[in-house]
């Protein structure tokens, strides 16, 4: 099965083992690029951001990520929090995209029929190609 | 005139189901015309088939004429082509002039329907080689023709012609006031089934009483056939394709005439399968109509007919009156 692009970009910034094949895939979908950029952008922002978090900030974090290791609050864990909470608000507004596109454009559907008229087997629809 | 083909993917609507609607039955209290014609065709040496002459009228339902049609050929000493005519008569000649046929023909007007005209006639073949008598009738679409008599014409004095040929052809008189007139049509496909829709677009646009073609091209479904545990898929390749012809009325309506024809191909498989109906409509510009169009029946196999019958293909139609 087929791993979740933005969650092997994720993996891959944090440092995790990440199959070749399967960065060579996530690299090639959709918002990658942006994603990856994202990413680093975070890392950037935190690295340079010496302040503590608030203790309200790490439950925060972990409740997002299921992080269940109390009293482990390193800044790598912190940044690995942060990437998630990106990849989780490029999931949505991708999802909220592709929402938008399945559910088609109103004009390229068809009208609302206000009559169905059926063929009759036999009377009116014949088997064999017409003549 | 195919303007464009669109694709999209949308929800089904619920609908008022008639099994006619208007069908057929809503024709207007006006009297129906045709325009009937016997032609005289003749084929060269060379091959080619021409008309060479014809006698037409313009006859109300139940109405009849009559025709006196002489061939003749004046065949040229030099090259120059070959100088053929057919002469009409309102009387009978007394005997044919000459080698080549004098066609008596009566037609008698039965039917004037869009794209079917029923005619019932009779003619007789007057030549030196003695008399000859057919009565038939013949059911014409619009523009059609039927091939009456046939005969050789081997003979020196026969000129350049290797055969003469008379014919009878229908069509239906345009009304004046609507001759220059454009019928538009929107026209979707819909094809949806266990999880899979697809629907497809064609504009077309056609004069009064002009038969406008369509055809959506092949469009592919993966079919659920047979039931657990033994259930596979197949992808099938179908097609629809047909024509419409319209004519505004009187009243402002439009009667259409709808041919379609729905086939089906397994991609895995050696058999195609096809079925195709005549629907005629009336409807007021702008309604919108969906016909549905069942599977073919000639599937074999069981389980591939129900997974097509289960794959539900329809027209969604829209008239127009084009400004």
């Amino acid at each position: 099965m087929s791993q979740d692009p933005l969650e092997v970009l994720s993996a891959f910034m944090d440092g995790e083992p990440v199959a070749p094949d399967a960065l060579a895939a996530a690299l090639l979908a959709p918002g990658a690029r942006e994603a990856l950029v994202d990413f680093a952008g975070v890392r950037a922002q935190i690295a340079a951001d010496d302040s503590r978090p608030s203790p309200a900030f790490y439950r925060a974090m972990n409740g997002l990520v299921g992080d269940r290791r109390r009293g482990v609050h390193t800044p790598w864990a912190i940044l690995r929090a942060a990437v998630a909470v990106v990849v989780l608000a490029l999931a949505a507004v991708g999802a909220i995209s592709l929402g938008g596109r399945f559910r088609g454009n109103t004009a390229e559907e068809p009208p609302q029929a206000t009559r169905i008229i059926q063929f009759t087997p036999g009377v009116d629809w014949h088997e064999g190609a017409q003549r | 005139m195919r303007i464009g083909m669109i694709r999209s993917g949308v929800a089904l609507a619920a609908l008022i189901t008639t099994t006619g609607g208007r069908v057929a039955g809503d024709e207007a209290a006006f009297s129906r015309k045709a325009r009937l014609e016997f032609r005289v065709v003749a084929t060269g040496s060379k091959g080619a088939t021409h008309p060479i002459g014809s006698f037409g009228e313009q006859l109300e339902e139940g109405g009849s004429t009559t025709a006196n049609m002489q061939v003749s050929v004046d065949t040229p000493a030099d090259a120059s082509p070959c100088q053929s005519s057919v002469t009409g008569s309102v009387s009978p000649p007394a005997a044919p002039a000459g080698p080549l046929p004098l066609w008596q023909t009566e037609a008698t007007l039965g039917r004037a329907e869009m794209d079917d005209i029923q005619v019932d006639y009779v003619w007789r073949r007057r030549s030196p080689a003695g008399d000859v008598t057919h009565r038939g009738s013949a059911r014409l679409s619009e523009d059609g023709h039927a091939l009456l008599d046939f005969v050789p014409a081997f003979e020196a004095s026969s000129g350049c012609w290797d055969n003469v040929a008379l014919e009878l052809s229908a069509s239906i008189p345009e009304d004046s006031a609507f001759t220059d007139r454009r019928i538009g049509y929107d026209l979707w496909l819909v094809s949806e089934g266990r999880g899979n829709r697809l629907t497809r677009r064609l504009q077309l646009m056609g004069k009064q009483g002009e038969k406008v073609e369509f055809d959506y091209g092949t469009f592919r479904s993966k079919l659920t056939v047979g039931s657990r545990p033994n259930e596979r898929t197949s992808v099938m390749e179908m097609t629809t394709t047909g024509n419409i012809r319209s004519r505004i009325q009187p009243d402002g309506s439009i009667e259409i005439l709808l041919a379609a024809n729905r086939g089906a191909h397994p991609r895995e498989g050696d058999w195609y399968a096809e079925a195709h109906g005549l629907k005629k409509v009336s409807a007021t510009p702008g309604e919108t109509l969906r016909l549905e169009l069942p599977p073919p029946a000639s599937v074999k196999e069981p389980d591939m007919f129900k997974a097509l019958a289960e794959q539900h293909v329809a027209l969604i139609l829209t008239p127009t009156l084009v400004d």
